[in-house]
């Protein structure tokens, strides 16, 4: 069977369109959310890392070695099934730092400039071969359908494409904070697609091959022979290093890395990924063995590593062929994109930014981006290039080992991150160095010299890298690079970087790195220093993305709240640059003042406390319980009911707590860290001097907020770190209820003094007034009588005036102990006729609009005398013909009367005065200033209150809130009033 | 528990590789079979943990 070139043209156009497709509509946001985003998908791209090795090489595995094959499906598996022994420290790592490749990770644990880019030169050079076996793979596959196409051009254009895609769709963005949600779904996509395409051969295998499973188990048991004779199983040992080979392969392999760590910033998929990406390739390698066993079974001549593709073609299946093509495709593209895009990030990033600086008139991020892209190209074209020194190579698995044992040197150095703390740079670099040493001596270049030699002379191969070879190469290069690593590390020590990094990686660290303070104080400064070294758009726009970020203002001044600012910055400017580069940027222009371990004490407790949380995940045992206690005595401080805060010697704020914030109304995280100078002026001038003062205690100060008056007792605590500790009581109620009680006893005092006075005045008066009655008797004089008659009137006006006295003496006493419904309209109604009776109307009008419905229980007299008192003063208050307006509502159960006249109202200081006794508003002689005081009496007997407030335009409303009594019926009373009345 | 039994059971397969490859080698598709169902365990352990643990082991 052979396809045309305009089939397979047709066939690879058709995938790629919808590779492409997908990609562009994810990235248009024309594809749902819900799945573009979605973990499956995430979890499923991660098949990515299923590519030709999987797809083909495992068959000529298990062609060789028998069940072997598995361990290269269970090896990548078991770094999923055992993410909390390494997978989850490097994500928690990579995630919290927004590191975006491997050497990031190195170059953050062990912190020297050159580690970076020791890593991904190593990487480079070990990843390469892997990318040519895609590129071998996929032109091999071509030609066994159709022997007439050049592998070469396909190669070229195949490669072409990838670059293309990579570039569109993986190089957008020049940080990886902005995800390529497009590359993501394609390469879910993709591994859906290989998944199926696998599938669906290994079910024709057994279907069309075999005819069923029954038959196929009866071959199996029947050809015994058969079955031993392909399987020659490896050693223990060498099982166990290749188990260990592709382990490593999966947490080192920089394109495994880039789809479940850069390109992803949600912990959920990892998690998820535990048990999705183990059944991923479960699936995968079910399918090897029933392909293998019917190209067995059909005596298939064609290499191993081709038998899917075989299988079709040998069975006459088109369908079957143009699966395993696309699957084929599909695996090899996978690859060839996410490790391009991983390599040349991470090429950038640590091999050409520290060689060549970008002068600060050019833009930053285009030249990154540029460079990327340039590098995408140039990896691509090395690959090829390696490619056609392989082309004769058909051996795809053993080609693949050549990678993975390079990338098993990283292991070491990885594990020691996260599980040695005197692990160090050196060790990590002669530990590379004897790794790749023996690698290169004895597999690659080998290998190489082999290929070239080969292909040059056209003879036959001299070198054949068989399972010694590279096991052998594996064991020792990975001996002798732990043993390098553990000596180098234990002759040097740890720097303090590293040992603040080696605190940071390690779960059950004591130490919490203490980085120091800014040299730099406030936001604008930091953006000046930055200016300097990533131009000034750039800088601009990572301090504006920085202040975002933690909801900081420009105007930001704590030292704290800057190295915050200080390390956001770094941490984002590591997702565009990487760890070295953002480190060596932010150790040369945004340093730390280093202190000696004594001055620690300096470091503002905002800062530990910034730190404590940070790093509270870490603490595990008695640093754990520790932390606990700190935070329950913190909590404890928060929750205390008075109001605390502490200075430090500087008068900087250390600790505002919640009593604090509510008494202040000012956020904590507002003032943190801040001087209290900052604070309204009116807490500076009540702080500072008491501050400054010798005394430990201010008690009944008074302060005036914005929106009310205070009145607080201050005490202040000099503690021995020369911290200031100052305890603020709100007193304001009881001052409020002090006065109050007060205010009782002098009016009581008032009212004694009122009930002797009347008393001793009345008897005297009463026998003036009796003796003036009887001038008329005694003479007819008209000038006397005129005196008798302004005798017995004056008589009249003082005993008016005692019995104010006598009834304001008594206010308090009374006890409405029969109280009936009051119909307030009708009372009211009865005050305005009383009123009228008078002679000094002054043509006022009354309207009394007060609803029907509207009782209260009470006294209906003495609510008269409320009225007519009331409505007196509105009348005596009123201009001339004009209206008083009563009004009565009712709502939750009160009642609110409502008596507004167009006088001159009252101003703020009479509207409480008014209701005070003796206090009068009118003329000398006109008003004994007793009757508000009177009605305020009768009011509160009546569970009621009374207010006045001015209104606009003119006049004042005087407002009687009283208690509402619901009748079911008109006039018919079915509540009494029970309590007595308090006054 | 289920952990512990996931990374005990991960390291056991590590140390008897070679033993478990020779499992499956005289039976048929039963034989070849049952070297899936301790990682199809492995597997459904993993699930179970990750459900119940949640962002615990993060």
């Amino acid at each position: 069977m052979s396809f045309s070139l305009a089939q397979i043209f047709t066939f690879s156009l058709f995938y790629l369109s919808i590779l492409f497709g997908s990609a562009y509509a994810t990235e248009r946001g024309w594809l749902p959310r819900r799945i573009t985003h979605s973990r499956f998908i995430r979890v499923v791209s991660l098949g990515v890392f299923a590519g030709a090795l999987s797809f083909y090489g495992t068959l000529g595995f298990a062609a060789n070695f028998g069940s072997s094959y598995l361990l290269y499906y269970f090896g990548a598996s078991a770094v999923f099934l055992l993410a909390p022994l390494l997978l989850n420290p490097i994500a928690r790592i990579a995630l919290a730092h927004k590191l975006g490749s491997l050497a990031d990770v190195f170059a953050f644990r062990y912190p020297r400039p050159w580690v970076g880019g020791v890593v991904s030169l190593f990487l480079l050079i070990g990843a390469i071969p892997l990318l040519a076996l895609q590129i071998q793979a996929i032109a091999y596959t071509v030609h066994l359908i159709n022997q007439e196409i050049s592998r070469d051009g396909l190669a070229i254009i195949f490669c072409a494409t990838m670059a293309v895609f990579a570039i569109l769709f993986g190089a957008r963005h020049v940080s990886t904070r902005d995800k390529h949600e497009g590359l993501v779904v394609a390469l879910g996509l993709e591994s859906i697609v290989k998944l199926v395409a696998f599938i669906a051969i290994a079910i024709y295998a057994v279907n069309s091959v075999f005819g069923s499973i029954s038959n196929l188990n009866d071959w199996l048991l029947t050809n015994q022979p058969l079955q031993a004779h392909v399987e020659r199983e490896l050693s223990e040992g060498s099982s166990r290093m290749l188990l260990l080979t592709f382990f490593a392969g999966v947490v080192a392999m920089p394109h495994m890395f880039h789809v479940l760590l850069t390109e992803n910033d949600d912990a959920g998929v990892i998690r998820s990924a535990r048990w999705g990406f183990p059944l991923y390739m479960l699936l995968l390698s079910l399918c090897v063995a029933p392909i293998f066993w019917a190209a067995e079974f059909l005596e298939l001549s064609s290499p191993a590593e081709f038998f899917a593709i075989s299988l079709g073609i040998a069975g006459n299946s088109e369908t079957m062929v143009l699966l395993a093509f696309i699957g084929g495709f599909a695996a090899c593209s996978g690859v060839l994109i996410v490790l391009t895009l991983a390599l040349a990030t991470m090429s950038v990033n640590h091999l050409v930014l520290p060689l060549y600086r970008v002068s600060e008139d050019r833009d930053f991020f285009s030249f990154l981006l540029n460079t990327r892209r340039a590098l995408i190209c140039g990896i691509i074209l090395l690959a090829y290039g390696l490619y056609k020194l392989f082309i004769e190579q058909q051996n795809l698995m053993s080609l693949g080992l050549v990678s993975f044992v390079a990338v098993l040197q990283f292991l070491p150095g990885l594990v020691g991150a996260f599980y040695w703390r005197d692990a160090n740079s050196y060790g990590l670099l002669a530990g590379l160095l004897a790794g790749f040493l023996f690698w290169g001596a004895m597999l690659f270049f080998p290998l190489l010299i082999d290929i070239v030699y080969s292909n040059l002379l056209g003879t036959q191969h001299l070198f054949s890298p068989g399972p010694d070879i590279w096991l052998v190469t594996s064991a020792i290069s990975l001996t002798a690079n732990t043993l390098a690593y553990i000596i180098f590390s234990r002759l040097n020590i740890a720097s303090h970087a590293e040992q603040v990094a080696a605190a940071e990686c390690m779960r059950d660290s004591l130490i919490l790195p203490y980085q120091g303070e800014l040299g730099v104080s406030s936001v604008s400064e930091i953006r000046r220093q930055l200016m300097q070294a990533i131009g000034e758009p750039a800088a601009v726009a990572q301090v504006d993305l920085g202040l975002n970020d933690l909801t900081l203002l420009e105007s930001e001044q704590r030292p704290f709240a800057l190295v915050q600012l200080r390390n956001q910055i770094e941490s984002n400017l590591t997702s565009i640059v990487g760890q070295t580069i953002a480190h060596r940027i932010f150790a040369q222009y945004l340093p730390f003042r280093q202190t000696k371990p004594g001055q620690a004490a300096i470091e503002s407790l905002g800062s530990r406390e910034y730190r404590f949380e940070r790093h509270q995940s870490n603490l595990t045992g008695l640093a754990a319980e520790l932390d606990n206690l700190r935070r329950y005595h913190r909590q404890l401080l928060q929750d205390l009911p008075t109001a605390v805060c502490t200075l430090d010697g500087t008068g900087r704020i250390l600790t505002w707590n919640r009593a604090m914030i509510e008494l202040t109304d000012i956020e904590a995280e507002s003032v943190l860290d801040y001087p209290f100078q900052m604070l309204p002026s009116y807490w500076v001038d009540l702080l500072d001097p008491f501050i400054q003062s010798a005394d430990a205690d201010r008690l009944k100060a008074e302060v005036r907020t914005s929106e009310q008056s205070l009145t607080l007792n201050l005490h202040k605590e000099l503690t021995d770190t020369g911290d200031i500790l100052i305890v603020i009581e709100n007193i304001t109620e009881e001052q409020t209820l002090e006065r109050q009680v007060m205010h009782n006893h002098r009016l009581a005092a008032i009212g004694q003094l009122a009930a002797g006075v009347a008393h001793e005045v009345g008897n005297p008066i009463t026998g003036i007034a009796c003796l003036a009655q009887n001038i008329p008797i005694e003479t007819d004089d008209p000038e006397l009588l005129e005196i008798s008659r302004q005798i017995l009137e004056q008589t009249a006006r003082i005993s008016s005036i005692l019995n104010a006295l006598i009834s304001f003496a008594h206010r308090g006493k009374e006890v409405i102990s029969q109280a009936e419904p009051v119909k307030l309209k009708q009372c009211i109604d009865e005050a305005i006729y009383l009123l009228s009776l008078s002679n000094d109307t002054k043509g006022i009008k009354f309207t009394n609009q007060v609803k029907n419905d509207l009782y209260t229980p009470g006294d209906s007299q003495r609510l008269l005398q409320v009225f007519v008192n009331i409505l007196s003063n509105a009348r005596d208050a009123s201009p001339l013909q004009s209206e008083v307006f009563v009004s009565g509502d009712s709502a939750a159960e009160r009642i609110l009367i409502r008596v507004t006249d167009q006088g001159h109202g009252i101003s703020e200081e009479e509207r409480d005065a008014i209701f005070e006794p003796f206090y009068t508003t009118k003329d000398p002689g006109q008003g004994t200033g007793l009757g508000l005081a009177i009605v305020t009496t009768i009011i509160q007997e009546h569970q009621g209150k009374i207010t006045a407030e001015p209104i606009q335009p003119s006049g004042t409303c005087v407002t009687i809130d009283l208690p509402l009594m619901s009748l079911p019926g008109a006039d018919t009373p079915t509540r009494r009033l029970t309590s007595q009345a308090h006054s | 528990m289920i952990e512990r039994l996931i990374t005990f059971v991960v390291l056991g397969f590590f140390v008897f590789v070679a033993d478990f490859g020779n499992w499956w080698q005289p039976g048929g598709l039963t034989a070849w079979l049952s070297n899936f169902l301790i990682w199809s365990l492995l597997i459904v352990a993993c699930y179970f943990v990750t459900r119940q643990r949640g962002g615990e082991d993060q």
